[in-house]
């Protein structure tokens, strides 16, 4: 149970590095060109040279690399489970010639399953990078100015940026609360982990009713604390609007835009697209 | 003394949580200018429903809710009631919902239309009051418990209510914060209403105590 301590997503470590001080609007970019680029790439040279990409990056924000890297670890039954729908289920020639319906053991299968939990790999490294590095309130200001013209088609554009940066907030606390529940758990005699999988799994089941329902109190108290201070329907959020990119968020844009052109070049030279 | 204005006026107010039991009956208070009230009562009694009714952050199910004077008929008119109360909330980790201290502090100042210039004064000249120099960029959920709820009021305080509800503000706190949240509220000219089972800080703090009692508020 001391996966989440290891996730980094969603946490915000000030460093006063470069990164750090590229504007919110630049990073949201920057990410979401990357992970676009990264999904779309089907060839492992590629993927590996935007790893090490990845790589600098994290060298630049001044983080701790083994501290970004652990935070894939939470991840890895998802990566499992990707992995091994792909390599039971994709076509292509066995590994073994046994068959049960759809379901075989093929070299296509296990190539992509790895492809794929990389890709996957990829784009929480680069994600808890832009979380890590930006501040919740920084973020949603970011949020809240990428989505700006969207407020002429009535979207709730302060209502979202508001949203992410609370949740940002409370991924820590809720990860407090997930701790604080195990432990009155285990207080009361459950072990989480001894026994298989199976019975794990079963453990898990009792922490999720206690964890939803505080969950879902919360978020009832932070929206009375909301209306309790002011914000409602046209307060707005409060925040000014029109600031620029900056030194730092320009050369980081063209920075990444020469990384994913290169990806994408040589993505084309190896038929990946 | 001349006449006070009324600030708050609750009239045969009834609300339940559910239709087996309704945790106010047929309650009516009334709370003016320069008024320092303590509630207390058994835990679940209603004390921190019946601040939540005040703010429009509960509905009752019957009766007539005044404040300034103003007959309280949805949200719009709440919005604007807002603006002049602050709450104080029971648990801090709700009251905090911005990363730093600084940022949350500015939110309710900018949120009633103050420039962010005046709104960073604001907060300076907050936390000063309270004793608090230095905690602009703290990170709010790595504050202590005693910090957490200083800031609250703090946040609560920003907005410069000429109301106050403060929900159990030192619950959990040691004496040395216990008495300083004391002398900041001896200090304020704010009207205020305290929930708190501390009877020796309703003593310090209020002039009269009411107590609920199977739904309405019995004076002490």
């Amino acid at each position: 149970m001391r996966f989440y301590r290891d996730i980094t997503l969603g946490h915000y470590m000030p460093t006063g590095s470069v990164v750090h001080r590229i504007e919110a609007r630049a990073k949201i970019i920057e990410l979401m060109a990357l992970i676009i680029t990264i999904l779309l790439v089907r060839e492992t040279t590629t993927l590996a040279t935007t790893f090490l990409f990845s790589i600098w990056v994290v060298k630049q924000s001044k983080l701790p690399l083994m501290y970004v890297l652990r935070g894939i670890r939470p991840f890895l039954w998802l990566f499992l489970f990707i992995f091994f729908i792909h390599f039971l289920v994709v076509p292509g020639s066995p590994i073994f010639p046994l068959r049960m319906g759809f379901i075989r053991m093929t070299y296509s299968g296990l190539e992509e399953g790895a492809l794929i939990s990389f890709q996957v790999a990829l784009c929480i490294i680069f994600s808890s990078v832009l979380t890590l590095t930006t501040s919740p309130m920084e973020l949603a200001k970011g949020v809240f100015r990428l989505l700006s013209p969207l407020r002429f088609l009535r979207v709730p554009v302060d209502d979202i940026a508001i949203m992410v940066m609370i949740s940002m907030r409370y991924v820590p606390l809720f990860l407090k609360e997930v701790e604080r529940v195990t432990k009155a758990q285990r207080a009361r005699g459950v072990c989480f982990d001894e026994g298989g999988l199976l019975q794990r799994g079963k453990m898990v089941l009792p922490l999720l009713a206690p964890l939803l329902a505080n969950s879902l109190r919360k978020a009832h108290d932070i929206g009375d604390a909301l209306a309790a201070r002011g914000y409602g329907e046209g307060a707005g959020w409060p925040t000014k609007g029109g600031e620029r990119l900056g030194r730092e968020g320009c050369i980081s844009l063209v920075a990444t835009g020469g990384v994913i052109g290169l990806v994408v070049f040589f993505g084309f030279l190896g038929g990946s697209f | 003394m001349g006449k006070r204005d009324i600030l708050i006026r609750l009239q045969d107010i009834t609300f339940g949580y559910d239709s087996a039991r309704d945790v106010l009956r047929k309650l009516s208070f009334t709370f003016s200018e320069g008024d320092r009230v303590g509630l207390t009562g058994p835990n679940g009694s209603g004390k921190t429903t019946l601040f939540h009714i005040i703010m429009g952050l509960l509905k009752p199910k019957e009766g007539e809710i005044k404040i300034f004077g103003k007959k309280m008929h949805d949200e719009a008119d709440y919005r604007g009631a807002r603006e002049r109360i602050g709450l104080l909330f029971q648990d801090a980790n709700d009251q905090l919902f911005c990363p730093t201290v600084a940022e949350d502090m500015v939110f309710g100042p900018l949120n009633l239309g103050k420039r962010h210039d005046d709104a960073r004064k604001i907060v300076r000249e907050t936390l000063e009051t309270l004793g608090l120099f230095g905690f602009e960029d703290r990170v709010t959920y790595k504050l202590s418990g005693g910090e957490k709820k200083l800031i609250s009021l703090a946040t609560v305080l920003a907005m410069k209510p000429e109301v106050l509800l403060l929900d159990e503000p030192t619950s959990g706190l040691d004496e040395e914060t216990t008495e300083r949240i004391i002398q900041v509220l001896n200090r304020s000219s704010t009207s205020y209403m305290i929930i708190s089972q501390d009877k020796g800080l309703l003593a310090k703090t209020t002039r009269c105590i009411y107590r609920m009692v199977n739904g309405k508020l019995e004076g002490v």
